[in-house]
This record gives structure tokens, sequence and C-alpha cells, in this order.
């Protein structure tokens, strides 16, 4: 067994060392690059960089760069001073950040949002597919919590935004789902019931940075009640999603 | 039988290395000009912008004396100010003093002061900057305002609750930090009889990783 893990390590062995030498390197074109102490402006520049000099990227936190020169000394640079440098085959290096461009041609969105049903506060999650640039599938469950009662709602919609490429894009939803409520413990009369309910929504999302949306949402649900007395309830929301 | 799997597990291997070998090879001879390397490729470079960990601490919820609560945090960082971070926390609410002082029935059973919350917050970084241990230690640290929404369970009941604070945030490493933080947990509740809102302080001193 012991000769297996050995035979193992040394066809392994290799592999790594082909790894190690796709870490990218790069080598700085303007004067000097900033290396900063820590991932942030608010941290102080403790080394620089010449011109000409070999770095080595190491990882990324949000938009700047662990790097390591060739003397062994590490720090972070940002992503705009990295970009002033040029990859081994004498290109200028180039790294993608998320933007506009990506906004409108988001596949997935998570939103996480916040409002009033009625009176009582919502908290809803929701997840949204793309099926074309125009037409999403959205799902989403939300929690509502009043002094009277609590409600849990789950649902499935379609919506629409007839300009995809709109740094504030408008959108409407229409759909359906299960509407579950829940009278408080503390009080005595009311029992729990379960109603389905057809929803419309009018919306707007506007693109904030990198990957995030501000979602703004007016919903009105029509619950079918068992006793054929349909009820109206208008809801608000606001939050945030993200899109990939 | 576990010879036979033995045996194609290293054949696997030996092929494999290989195609490995043989693209090392390539490389040396100069072969790789036509590999696009023009960009920098983003799944090369390890990226740290999760942040997960645990944090211990006291609670004290009104009107039901303090006690130690434990949360679960991860937090995704957006950009180097702003970060989103989804906490769930556990603790448990004492005797209101009327209880104590009167020995009289207890207000509520021992599942429902159970008390559980989880949030969803937006975190904001300020005035970060170094922190000398000695003359020569040096740490990464910085402040950090957070605000959020979520739910908590308490008393049988599910309560909106806003929460805000401020934290401590020292880095240790570049994947290591302690945290401190201070959090005020407002609702709205009626649970000792009177509607009104109430504010439960929370002091919580954990360690949080990021990958």
């Amino acid at each position: 067994m012991k000769r297996l893990w050995l035979l193992i390590f040394f066809f392994i062995f290799p592999l790594h060392c082909l790894a190690e030498d796709e870490i990218p390197q790069v080598t700085v074109i303007d004067a000097y690059l900033d290396i900063h102490s820590g991932a942030g402006r608010g941290y102080p520049i403790v080394r620089v960089v010449k011109q000409g000099e070999w770095i080595t990227i190491l990882k990324r936190k949000h938009s700047w760069f662990l790097i390591e020169t060739s003397s062994g000394t590490q720090g972070w640079v940002k992503r705009e001073q990295l970009e002033r440098t040029l990859t081994r085959t004498g290109e200028q290096t180039l790294i993608a950040a998320p933007g506009l461009g990506d906004f409108s041609q988001r596949d997935w969105e998570l939103a996480i949002m916040v409002g009033k049903l009625s009176g009582a506060r919502t908290l809803e999650f929701s997840t949204l597919y793309y099926a074309t640039a125009n037409l999403g599938l959205e799902a989403n469950y939300s929690i509502g919590l009043g002094s009277f009662s609590s409600t849990q709602t789950w649902g499935l919609g379609i919506q629409h935004q007839p300009f995809p490429s709109w740094r504030v894009a408008p959108y409407v939803g229409l759909g359906g789902g299960n509407m579950r409520i829940q009278p408080k413990a503390t009080l005595v009369q009311g029992e729990r019931r379960e109603d389905s309910y057809a929803h419309a929504a009018i919306g707007l999302r506007s693109y904030l940075s990198q990957r995030f949306v501000l979602r703004l949402q007016y919903k009105e649900y029509l619950l079918f009640n068992d006793d054929d007395n349909n009820e109206e309830i208008k809801e608000w929301k606001i939050g945030f999603a993200a899109f990939f | 039988m576990e010879n036979r799997f033995c045996r194609l597990f290293l054949v696997g291997l030996l092929l494999s290395n290989i195609a490995a070998l043989q693209a090392a090879e390539l490389q040396e001879l100069g072969a790789d000009a036509e590999v696009e390397r023009r960009e920098i490729h983003e799944a090369l470079i390890d990226s740290e912008n999760f942040e997960i960990g645990i944090s211990g601490g006291l609670l004290s919820i009104e009107d039901f004396g303090s006690n130690t609560t434990l949360v679960a945090r991860v937090a995704y960082h957006i950009t180097e100010d702003f970060f989103a971070e989804g906490a769930y926390g556990q603790s448990e609410a004492g005797l209101t003093s009327s209880e104590q002082r009167f020995s009289s029935a207890p207000l509520m059973t021992d599942d429902e002061r159970q008390f559980i919350y989880y949030n969803l917050s937006l975190g904001l970084n300020i005035l970060p900057g170094e922190a000398f241990i000695t003359s020569g230690k040096t740490f990464n640290n910085s402040l950090y305002v957070i605000a959020g929404v979520g739910v908590t369970e308490f008393a049988g009941e599910e309560l909106f609750t806003i929460n805000y604070g401020v934290g401590y945030r020292l880095l240790v490493n570049d994947w290591l930090a302690l945290r401190f933080d201070s959090r005020d947990h407002v609702f709205n509740s009626d649970v000792v009889g009177q509607k009104k809102d109430t504010h439960n302080m929370e002091m919580l001193f954990g360690m949080t990783l990021f990958f």
C-alpha cells in the first residue's frame, strides 16, 4: 500500500510542476507600481516595483491582487495599476471585470427584497432565469410578518423587460402561487389558511456596479378564497439583486 | 476485483501523466506561442471574496436578561468598501424580573425561550489602516458599520427584525481575521404584555476565514 502512495505521488508531482508554470507573470511598463500592505486604498504603500521588473500574481480580493516580486516581497496592487503591465507574450494585461455590458447579457439573477404587504413587513428571495434578453422566468419565496398574522408565499411568474440594455430598465410581470396565512399565537380567533393567488407586477432595475442591481417593485395579489370572496393585496418592495 | 481496480487506476494515471509530459515538452519547444495568453485568465488567479466564520458572545434580550449567543456568518466582499453578510444566531432567553421576584408561573415554555435569528446585512468598511502590535509587527485592520434586516424567532413568534452595529476586523494574515462585533437587534413585540420596540444588544468576538 505504501508503495502505491509513493507511485501516486511521483505520478502527480510532474503535473503539479506544470501547474506552477501557469501562474501568471507580468512585467511593469509604468515608471513604477505601488505595492500596498493590504487590499484597499487605505492601506499604506510599503514598496514599489520598478519598470521592467517581473511580478507573479498570487490571488485576488475584489479589485486588488496579491503579487510577489522577484525578490520575494508580497503585497497588494490595484487592478487599474496591474493593467499597466505586459504579459509574457508582450501584450498588455487585461483583467475582466463585470460591468454594464454584462448587465444587459445576464442569464441569472438572485435578489433579496424587503417591503410592505398590506401593513406586514415582508422579506423576499427570488431567482430569475432569462430565457431570452427580454423574457425571464422567476421563482420566489417570501415571508410576511405582521401584527396579527404571518404569511409565507411561494410563487412563479414570467417577467418581461422591453429595454434590456438600458441602465434603468423597467419590467412587468405576471404569475401565481400559494400563500399561507398563519394568525399570531397570541390571538384566539383565526385559523391557518392557504390560498392560491395570481399576481401582476411592475418594477424597475437600476444597475449599480459590478454584478449588482437595485430593484424596486410594486405587486398586486389576487387571493382566491374558498368562500368565493376574492381578496386584493398590494405590496411594495425594494432590494438588491446580483446577476450572473 | 480490487486488483483490477488498482490496475485501471494506475493505467489512468500513467496516461494522464504522459499527456502532461508531452505538453511540458511542447512548452519547452516554444510551441505554446499559439496558446492564448493575451488576457490573464481569471480562473488561474485564486479569488478570495468570501468570508466565513463563527462568533460567540453575549446577547441581552430586553426584559429577559443576558445569555450566551453563538453566531455563524458568511460574507461576500463586493468591493474594498462594501460587503454583504448573512448571519444565523442562536441564544436563549432567561427569566423576566417579575418571574424571578414573584416566582409566578413562567411566561413561556422552554421551547419559546429559544432565541433564533437570521439576517442579511450590508457592511461598509471605514477607517482602514495598520495596527502596531509591537514596534516591528503590524496587522491590517478596519472598522465597519453594518445594517440589515432579518427574522427573529422568539416566544413562539416570527418577528421582523432590523439590525445595525459597528464592528472591527483585524487581519491576522491574508486569509484569517479576528472580529469584534456589537449589534442592536430591534423588533416590535408584545411578549411582556405591552407592544413596544425592543432593543436586543449583542457583543461578539469571533474568527473568520477568507476563501
